[in-house]
């Protein structure tokens, strides 16, 4: 994408960053913690971690679209009330699951028909819907979490095996592995990194750019309707304020795995190392009793490290 | 183009007449004197975010985290009193915000890192400090004079927020529409390519704005904590939306260079009666919430047709 790329130690760094950046803190806890390298403390890392990695390969499409999606969080949040509510109304979750997916999909549809039909910049359209489903999200529950108590929902998403893996990560690699086709064997998933490169060029050279943009949308939504079930399975319930730091914690995923904050350039392998990344800090930090207010504070500051990092390896410019 | 704008001015003004009217004829709860106060009141600490906010949309950027920053202002502020600095807490508010600031613009304009991931690394790192200095307590503080002159004391039946709101205008009006800053952020926001060409220093005029919003951000805090005298982490949760929303209402385009103070002031009014009615029919503060939403993104749309 960029044109006489500078053999610069930033760039080395920031590609380097999500594998380097894992394995430190992988050391860091283990050698602090003996906990940490138990397989039933690593398995419930990756297990915790599912909702955000399904959703950050989703904020990976957007991305690489030149978009941005803020309504993550709180969309999930309300499609996990909105499973426990159908579920407590005597739904089978055979029934009610794909019907959060779909209401995921809508709500994709939504955010991205704004941006590119109604031309208005992203963050704002998310910002608005953000708005919308948390208001949504309290007056569905009175502010009060909806138990989920369907027992068979609660297994099957959380703690079943199929072949000794963990649903819940069956389903993340199943996303991956769609995705991943998406991205590198497909025209769609091609024209949707030229679109986010180059609107204009790739326009010019007969790419729906429009198109693409609302499909990564719309993924991102369905993807969103993945986390919200896995979540609702994990906690047992649907809460308005269940994933405070889910929006911040997939953006920050993408962006640790090396993309471009304009578009055009990102890499659902290296988000997958982000989400990692961030999962085993927040789950390393709490076996070290950090203080939770405290992680956020700290994890901001690494992303704040992520951002600068890639501008520096970008250049400075749009690259 | 001119005309469309020109409806669309006279659309706003004509609704919020029209809302204003139909309120006053229809609920004796809000034309009662002591609601129209509790308006003026309401919309202090929202018009000031708007303000700040007016002049970042205007330079094409946005600041996510203006809320958070001044909760945490707010925090630092009433931790100050608490140990005993006395009035060195408004210092501390003041540099609190616009430290904030700062790395907002550095992060914008000498990282290149767009506006609304910058803020949103500083709204959580903001929110993490807020919690951290509280530990999720509420804090309180005794300053009755400091109180008085940011929120509950009164001049003239004016209430000390509202002064204070209606100074900043006066002084923000006067930077925007008299002074050579001003002319720089609608030229830098209307396109900072030929505005650099032209001589103009982008870059400063970019810090300049964000490290104010912070500073302005912290006078936020202080007014929060006076107001109800103690300080929580989330005391000004939600303020960047209805900031934003304000500014988006009075007609300032998003994509910069466009818009105006005063717009933005009958925006906050707007925003101030329909949060104010809203509450006296009874309407859940989350319906609001729902509503405002809808409501930006509409008059978002509406200000694209208008313009096409």
């Amino acid at each position: 994408m960029t044109a006489a790329p500078r053999p610069s130690g930033a760039r080395l760094l920031r590609d380097a960053m999500p594998v380097l950046g894992l394995a430190l803190l992988v050391a860091v806890f283990g050698l602090s913690n003996e906990h940490f390298l138990d397989g039933r403390n690593l398995q419930r890392l990756l297990v915790d971690a599912s909702t955000l990695m399904v959703v950050a390969f989703g904020m990976t499409l957007v991305i690489l679209v030149g978009e941005i999606d803020l309504s993550v969080g709180a969309v999930a949040a309300l499609l996990a009330i909105v499973l426990a509510r159908l579920l407590e109304a005597g739904w089978a979750w055979p029934v009610a699951v794909p019907a959060v997916l779909l209401l995921g999909l809508l709500a994709g549809l939504l955010n991205g028909g704004l941006t590119v039909i109604g031309r208005i910049p992203s963050f704002i359209v998310s910002l608005g819907t953000l708005a919308v489903a948390t208001g949504l999200g309290f007056i569905l529950t009175g502010a009060i979490s909806v138990a989920i108590l369907d027992g068979a929902f609660l297994d099957l998403f959380y703690s079943d095996r199929l072949l000794g893996v963990p649903v819940p990560l069956l389903i993340v690699l199943a996303c991956f592995a769609a995705l991943l086709v998406l991205l590198r064997r497909t025209r769609a998933g091609m024209e949707m990194a030229a679109a986010g490169a180059n609107a204009e060029a790739a326009r010019l050279s007969g790419v729906p750019v429009g198109r693409r943009k609302v499909e990564a949308f719309a993924l991102l939504g369905l993807l969103v309707g993945v986390g919200a079930v896995l979540a609702a399975s994990r906690l047992g319930s649907g809460a308005p304020d269940a994933s405070p730091t889910l929006t911040l914690d997939a953006i920050a995923a993408v962006i640790i795995g090396g993309a471009s904050l304009f578009g055009g350039r990102a890499s659902l392998p290296r988000t997958l190392l982000g989400a990692l990344l961030i999962a085993t800090l927040g789950n390393g930090m709490v076996l070290l009793n950090v203080h939770v207010d405290a992680q956020l504070v700290v994890k901001g500051l690494i992303i704040l490290a992520a951002v600068v990092l890639e501008r520096l390896a970008s250049g400075g410019g749009r690259a | 183009m001119t005309r469309a704008r020109g409806l669309a001015d006279a659309g706003l003004l004509l609704a919020f007449g029209a809302l204003v009217l139909l309120l006053l004829l229809w609920s004796p709860a809000f034309r009662a004197p002591e609601n129209i106060m509790n308006i003026g009141r309401g919309v202090a600490i929202l018009g000031l975010a708007a303000f700040a906010m007016t002049f970042v949309i205007l330079l094409a950027e946005i600041d996510l985290s203006v809320g958070a920053v001044a909760s945490a202002s707010g925090v630092v502020a009433a931790l100050a009193l608490a140990g005993g600095w006395g009035w060195l807490a408004v210092p501390a508010a003041l540099l609190a915000g616009a430290a904030f600031g700062v790395l907002n613009g550095l992060l914008t304009v000498h990282a290149a890192v767009p506006s609304f991931i910058a803020t949103l690394v500083s709204y959580f790192i903001a929110q993490g400090a807020a919690l951290t200095l509280t530990g999720g307590q509420t804090i309180l503080f005794e300053a009755p004079t400091l109180r008085a002159a940011f929120a509950t004391g009164s001049v003239l039946g004016l209430n000390a927020a509202l002064l204070w709101l209606l100074a900043a205008f006066a002084v923000l009006w006067w930077l925007l529409a008299r002074t050579r800053f001003g002319a720089h952020v609608h030229a830098v926001g209307g396109g900072a390519g030929s505005a650099r060409m032209l001589g103009l220093a982008v870059d400063r005029i970019r810090l300049l704005v964000f490290a104010g919003t912070g500073a302005l951000m912290g006078l936020v805090g202080l007014i929060l904590i006076s107001r109800i005298g103690n300080a929580r982490s989330d005391g000004a949760v939600g303020l960047e939306f209805d900031a934003i929303a304000a500014v988006v209402i009075g007609g300032t385009a998003l994509s910069g260079g466009r818009g105006s103070l005063p717009r933005t002031a009958l925006g906050v009014l707007l925003i101030g009666v329909l949060n104010n009615a809203l509450a006296i029919l009874d309407v859940d503060y989350n319906l609001q919430q729902v509503i405002k939403g809808v409501l930006v993104v509409l008059v978002v749309l509406a200000d694209r047709w208008a313009r096409r």
